[in-house]
């Protein structure tokens, strides 16, 4: 799907996410990046030197937001506070879409900052939706929910986590950010096929997709953003796109962060399954559920 | 278990200074995988919470730690996390009671208590001057009943220590030379933003006590004799005009004064 009313029908390429390291290089020698990412909370302030870097690469860059604590999952009412001011920067970025996760992360006013995983329910797929249709509202633009790594799995759970995307997604009539680096760690994490999730996605409500690294450590994967994209989770990039179309695709990088002229490299990547989708638009976005591989095969 | 319930326990637990895989209820609601269990499961969410409040105070407060040792830092953050978990969507704002809470606790920083709280009251002032709103600056007529704000981002600071000579070097990266030595003394500092790049000034106490008079809302006819009063003893009423002097221009020149809220249109 390359341009969808979740995207705010826009056709972007690869983007990568702004980071502080990358301020000066980027402003100095002012590279060709189609688009940037930010994470929203770090430019959500009334001055200073973030908001001021942020109006120069606005000058020249497509930027888009990216949260990390709206927490749509937690079970009492988001913070209006927060709201409003994600609100007055989407004004000044003129972000086409809002992406945030589907976790939760505070309770009682009390901040986790983490993503914390949802127990996979009817309940929480009902408190969900409606939080992020009230978000939608309140931001007057599209918003796409990423999935997220997770360690936990709940004894309450009611379905499957790429069952309880798609209800959220539907019943809340909002996008996705599909983040294929997650589905594997998750799918290491408690034993399920990733692509399995990968092709039970609603391709038409895709509007975006992540890309990164992860850590291995004995019995568990981590989502560290500290590495480069591993060959795993470039397969499940090369099944979604195909299933998808052409999306917009951003690499995360948070940790360890490399060279600027390297980590575009990197995401740059992803221009090769991107060709592909340019080259057969649509059809791949209308292929069928595959059948599930084998997690080995996927690795 | 209702969402909000199993929310409430599980942050709960995750904010236990001791890890769940000794201690914890996880099992009643979390299922065990096929490598970890669900107390180990938790545990890499509580690890993860417990080093990223860690982190963030540790980059936000680097000379405190610098005063205080490694040792007894890493002991003193997590009894403030304990009484003062992150309450804002930001981590921007999780050391703001650091310093009232220091003040209250003088137990965990030992013998540089003053030093300690000198360091967390500067540093969280740079948390606040560094993106905090600026105002437009006015060209100040003085007159005596001239009444100012003060430009947001300016922090006036009475430390007792020399702390503020410790933070370039803390603040500094690669940094491979000795830290300054501390020396007790009284210092008033104005912390202030200028091309969006955070400094610290030293006032004398004539300046300091006059913009502090003035943030209060004092006009300028009641904070002249207010500031006058904290010339050191012995000054020259010519010595004390000049410091006032000195003191509005050095406001007027980095634009510390501003229209107050409620003043009517020129």
């Amino acid at each position: 799907m390359p341009a969808n009313r979740f995207n705010g029908f826009t056709q972007y390429g690869v983007g990568v996410g702004l980071r502080i390291p990358h301020y000066d290089e980027i402003l100095a020698r002012r590279p060709v990046v189609d688009w940037f990412e930010i994470i929203s909370e770090n430019y959500m302030v009334d001055g200073g030197n973030a908001l001021a870097t942020l109006d120069r690469i606005l000058e020249q860059y497509r930027v888009v937001q990216h949260g990390v604590s709206l927490y749509f999952g937690s079970a009492q009412r988001l913070n209006g506070d927060h709201l409003r001011r994600l609100k007055a920067l989407t004004r000044r970025t003129g972000t086409p879409w809002v992406s945030d996760h589907l976790c939760w992360g505070s309770v009682d006013g009390t901040y986790s900052h983490d993503l914390l995983p949802l127990p996979y329910t009817w309940e929480a797929v009902e408190r969900t939706a409606q939080q992020i249709r009230h978000a939608q509202q309140e931001l007057e633009l599209p918003i796409l929910v990423e999935n997220v790594s997770s360690y936990a799995e709940f004894h309450d759970s009611e379905m499957t986590e790429w069952e309880f995307l798609n209800e959220v997604v539907e019943r809340a009539d909002c996008g996705i950010l599909l983040d294929v680096n997650n589905i594997y760690v998750s799918s290491w994490n408690h034993d399920f096929d990733p692509m399995t999730y990968v092709n039970a996605i609603d391709p038409a409500r895709v509007g975006q997709i992540h890309i990164a690294g992860h850590s291995r450590f004995e019995k568990y994967r981590l989502d560290t953003h500290d590495h480069p994209v591993l060959d795993p989770v470039w397969k499940l990039y090369a099944r979604a796109i195909e299933r998808v179309g052409h999306t917009a695709t951003l690499l995360e990088w948070d940790d360890r962060i490399p060279p600027f002229d390297e980590l575009h490299t990197e995401a740059l990547k992803a221009n090769r399954w991107l060709a592909a989708a340019v080259q057969s638009p649509m059809a791949a976005a209308q292929s069928p559920v595959a059948a599930p591989e084998s997690r080995h095969a996927a690795a | 278990m209702q969402l909000l319930e199993l929310q409430r326990t599980m942050l709960a637990e995750l904010r236990q200074p001791t890890a769940p895989e000794d201690n914890s209820a996880a099992a009643a609601y979390l299922r065990p995988g096929r490598r970890l269990s669900a107390r180990e499961r938790l545990g890499i969410y509580h690890r993860s919470y417990w080093a990223r409040l860690r982190q963030s105070l540790a980059e936000d407060f680097p000379a405190l730690r610098a005063v205080v040792g490694r040792r007894r830092f890493a002991a003193l953050l997590d009894a403030y996390l304990i009484d003062h978990p992150s309450h804002s969507w930001t981590l921007r704002d999780l050391g703001q009671h650091l310093p009232a809470w220091l003040e209250q606790h003088r137990e965990q920083a030992g013998r540089r208590w003053r030093a300690a709280l000198d360091a967390a009251r500067l540093e969280w002032a740079y948390v606040e001057a560094y993106d905090v709103a600026a105002l437009p600056p006015i060209v100040a007529d003085f007159h005596a009943d001239s009444r100012f704000c003060l430009q947001p981002h300016l922090r006036l600071l009475a430390l007792s220590s020399s702390v503020d000579e410790l933070l370039p070097a803390v603040h500094r990266d690669g940094r491979t030379q000795p830290l300054p030595r501390l020396r007790r003394e009284r210092v008033w500092l104005a912390v202030h933003r200028a091309d969006d790049l955070v400094y610290y000034r030293r006032l004398d106490r004539i300046a300091f006590t006059l913009l502090q008079s003035l943030g209060r809302g004092l006009p300028l006819g009641q904070a002249l004799p207010v500031a006058c009063a904290a010339a050191p003893r012995g000054s020259s009423p010519e010595s004390t005009a000049d410091a006032i002097h000195a003191a509005l221009a050095l406001a007027t020149q980095f634009g510390w004064l501003c229209s107050p809220p409620d003043a009517s249109p020129a």
